[in-house]
């Protein structure tokens, strides 16, 4: 399996942004400073545990589901 | 005029608020703002009893700028009245080394405005402020809070201090260590947000963060290796050497683009300190601090093509050293004399997160 963590990426700016683009730069601006490289992710990129783990705790501090 | 400034020194704090309150005669503050030299005891209870009725915010400053000036021992202050700030709303967090939860907090600020969806459906006319007594070392755990609690946009700036002064941030006629002060301004005609650091990417070699103490900012590993080793394989120099580039070679969160940089500190305990934590999984890169004036410049040119009703600075105290030192420090605050402002040497600047060497600007249309 691949582009696990880049879909739960978008599916959090996505889910938080709520349509607002200055939103959704805001929510991938903190998502790099929590340490998730959010450009680093693509479709085609591996499914790394931790990284899911991390971006699903992520999720849930911003309060959404991915 | 919906914004004034006025740099005060006074033989003491009440000399200060009544040269103050003469300066402002005749002008009906909202809010004001100020950034005052350890020498003045009890600023903020002066200025209350100068200005019953007006919300008063404020931190202690190492050293103060006010338009085109730069000094010491002086109280800088930005006085805003309702043509530029309709409303303001003031809360204060005690303990942030506790790490409070702010969801609270936020939703009564948001609901001093009328809920969250109307703050957030007029995001061109909310901004928050955010000052933290910088004694608490908890900046970016609460910069990453208050960001997860609210999509409003803060910025603002750590306290700084004059020597063998205390560090303190200011509000409600009180003063608090340990302490952030949080502040939502609904704005009249808007406001912008600049973030200038003067650094550059040195090396497009992206670091991954493997092993830190963030709560305690130190960095051990990068890429499962001593940090300082792969620090000094990135410049090409020798390990031992390594301290002499910290400052000119920070590190920084390159995020779409935008530096979010983070300064050493010092070697410690098998890592580096920094002035602020890294949480592991990011990645980073090494910079090269570039020429501070010129970079302001452009940064301020580029923005501000139109005529701003204020400007407030939070500028590094490592960027205010760095220009005394390259003695730029005219040219540097002529950059601010073209509209009213205020600022002062921060210890950290908050914009998203907590950052370092960097000069975070809320513009006031």
């Amino acid at each position: 399996m691949a582009g696990q963590v880049y879909n739960m990426i978008q599916r959090v700016i996505t889910q938080k942004g709520k349509g607002n683009l200055v939103i959704e730069n805001s929510v991938r601006t903190k998502m790099y400073l929590k340490g998730i490289a959010v450009d680093k992710y693509t479709a085609a990129s591996p499914d790394d545990p931790a990284v899911i783990l991390k971006v699903r705790e992520v999720a849930k501090e911003f309060g959404v589901s991915v | 005029m919906a914004v004034k400034t006025i740099l005060v020194k006074g033989a003491d704090s009440r000399d200060m608020a009544r040269q103050a309150s003469e300066a402002l005669a005749g002008f009906q503050p909202k809010l004001m703002l100020f950034f005052a030299s350890g020498i003045y005891s009890q600023p903020e209870a002066a200025l209350k009893e100068a200005f019953p009725g007006v919300e008063i915010i404020g931190s202690s400053s190492h050293s103060e700028y006010c338009n085109s000036q730069f000094t010491d021992g002086a109280v800088s202050i930005m006085a805003m009245d309702s043509g530029s700030v309709e409303d303001v709303c003031v809360r204060v967090v005690e303990n942030i080394a506790g790490g409070p939860d702010l969801r609270g907090v936020l939703e009564d600020m948001h609901n001093y405005f009328g809920g969250v969806d109307q703050v957030l459906n007029d995001y061109e006319s909310y901004v928050g402020l955010v000052m933290f007594e910088s004694g608490a070392k908890s900046e970016e755990i609460f910069m990453d809070r208050l960001g997860t609690v609210t999509d409003l946009l803060f910025v603002g700036g750590s306290s700084s201090a004059a020597e063998g002064c205390e560090s303190l941030v200011f509000a409600n006629g009180r003063s608090y260590a340990g302490a952030a002060v949080l502040a939502i301004l609904k704005t009249v005609n808007g406001y912008d947000v600049l973030k200038t650091q003067s650094a550059h990417i040195f090396s497009e070699r992206r670091l991954l963060v493997t092993k830190s103490d963030m709560k305690n900012r130190i960095l051990y590993e990068f890429d499962g290796r001593p940090c300082g080793e792969v620090y000094a394989e990135v410049l090409g120099v020798p390990l031992e050497k390594i301290s002499d580039y910290f400052v000119s070679n920070p590190l920084g969160v390159v995020a779409d683009g935008e530096i979010f940089v983070r300064t050493f500190n010092q070697i410690q305990d098998g890592g580096i300190t920094l002035h602020c934590g890294l949480p592991e999984g990011t990645e980073i890169n090494v910079l090269e601090i570039g020429r501070i004036v010129d970079d302001t410049k452009k940064a301020l040119d580029e923005a501000l093509t139109y005529e701003p009703a204020g400007l407030i600075n939070f500028n590094c105290l490592y960027r205010t050293l760095e220009i005394q030192k390259e003695n730029v420090v005219t040219p540097y605050c002529e950059l601010f004399g073209r509209c009213p402002s205020i600022g002062f040497s921060t210890n950290g600047e908050a914009f998203f997160g907590h950052i370092n060497e960097t000069s975070t600007i809320l513009v006031i249309k």
